[in-house]
């Protein structure tokens, strides 16, 4: 039985691990909680054998894992995509923190605080001194870690294209960013399935937020 | 070697979050690495400057300039979790086995998502209102934590890893928040007592070295002094 992926419909913290999934080409269900209500997930959230119950989750036979980061942890072990050496493990450990406080920034300014001067404000302070550092510590690397892609790509690349939805143009200033994001995107199984209707863009966030659900928060990046 | 997080100054040590650092802290003085301790202090209240940090933030050479910092010659690295985990590869506390690094990922993030949690109560302006709500749904949280250590001797397992420093570190606090807060979980108890037996850390909480106040800075509503 192919290991099923559990998580609302939003994007939210599961497509990093989605993406490595569809990148490494195994099979894998994604079981989709509607997020319009708790119901069907609350079914589900004591019966799964899950020792932390919460979603996502990740089930695969006896192997039942929660938290998002531990998941895509465990599957950049799995699959080849984990640092190999010391200076790798170094980078990737950082970088997963660094992107981390990143999308929690983003999360809370799309469900707590949003408004046109919040958004202004996070633009010039938050994001862009978090691009500065990001794009000055990738230089040249092909990838996070350096030459080898890992589980910390998916990271970056989720987080930099949620972004790209509250500005489109915020990556103008960093060529090798924009680089990253097309390097990754041109992985073969990744733009197969960014090419399918099996890839859902948009909402990001939960139907709670101010921002991130609502089409209106899309129409920036994608006017239709 | 430095770890940095603060410096020491004369008597009164108030640090940005002592939280962040302590883990980092108990697993250098389990390891018997030599360190120097760096301490930032900010002032007084009404506006807790803060400059003696940012007057240093970007001198230092950090790719991510943050507090707590970890300089060791050419390495420098910044983010609690990315210093503890590079500290735990050196010793090998960073779960023996597959099974074990699975546990110990689990755990980093729970840990993260419980002292988030705690950290907004702290200093949150509405501190007193809010502690009643926290304390009755804390139980829920223990209890998680209880049944996923088991009868264990350490989270990942058989192993002590460095989720433990961390762990340690924030049942700890709320023991002062809520002293009797772990009379339901005797595991839980005996997993403190247990971790404060281990010969290093045992010799390092009774001396000088040992900073077990504050927790929080001074704009915190609770565990500033």
């Amino acid at each position: 039985m192919a290991p099923v992926i559990g998580y609302w419909r939003p994007r939210g913290l599961l497509h990093p691990i989605r993406m490595l999934l569809v990148h490494t080409g195994v099979d894998f269900e994604d079981k989709v909680y509607p997020e319009t209500s708790r119901d069907e997930w609350l079914k589900d959230k004591e019966s799964l054998g899950l020792p932390m119950p919460n979603l996502p989750y990740y089930i695969d036979g006896d192997c039942k894992l929660t938290q998002s980061l531990a998941i895509i942890r465990y599957l950049a072990r799995k699959h080849g995509l984990a640092g190999t050496n010391e200076e790798e493990l170094i980078r990737t450990d950082l970088v997963e923190c660094q992107v981390q406080d990143l999308r929690l920034a983003l999360i809370k300014l799309g469900y707590h605080e949003y408004s046109e001067e919040a958004r202004e404000k996070y633009l010039k302070e938050t994001l862009a001194n978090h691009l500065k550092l990001l794009s000055g510590y990738l230089g040249d690397h092909p990838w996070v870690a350096g030459n080898k892609m890992t589980y910390v790509d998916f990271l970056l690349h989720d987080t930099l294209d949620w972004h790209l939805f509250l500005d489109p143009t915020c990556l103008d200033g960093y060529q090798n960013l924009k680089d990253f994001l097309a390097r990754f995107e041109s992985q073969p199984n990744i733009k197969a399935f960014m090419e399918s209707e099996k890839f859902l863009k948009w909402p990001i966030f939960g139907p709670m937020s101010k921002w991130g659900y609502d089409d209106a928060g899309s129409k920036l990046r994608f006017p239709d | 070697m430095r770890s940095g997080c603060e410096k020491i100054t004369a008597s009164n040590v108030h640090t940005f979050i002592v939280q962040l650092a302590q883990p980092i802290r108990l697993l250098l003085e389990y390891t018997g690495t030599e360190y120097e301790d760096k301490q930032y202090e900010c002032g007084p209240p009404p506006d807790y400057d803060k400059s003696c940090w940012f007057g240093e933030k970007h001198t230092l050479k950090l790719d991510f300039p943050n507090l707590p910092y970890y300089v060791d010659g050419d390495l420098k690295i910044t983010q609690s979790n990315a210093i503890m985990r590079y500290i735990a590869r050196k010793h090998g506390l960073d779960g023996k086995t597959e099974t074990e690094k699975v546990r110990v990922d689990i755990m980093e993030n729970e840990a993260m998502d419980f002292r988030n949690r705690l950290v907004r109560l702290c200093y949150n302006p509405d501190f007193e209102k809010l502690k009643s709500d926290y304390l009755q749904q804390l139980p829920q949280y223990l209890e998680q934590f209880s049944k996923f250590l088991g009868d264990r001797p350490w989270f990942a397992g058989e192993n002590l890893s460095f989720v433990d420093f961390i762990m340690y570190e924030l049942l700890d606090q709320h023991t002062i928040l809520a002293p009797t807060c772990l009379k339901d979980f005797p595991n839980l108890e005996k997993y403190l007592n247990q971790f404060k037996a281990l010969a290093k850390i045992k010799e390092y909480m009774a001396s000088d070295r040992f900073m077990d106040r504050p927790l929080n800075n001074k704009t915190a509503k609770f565990g500033n002094a």
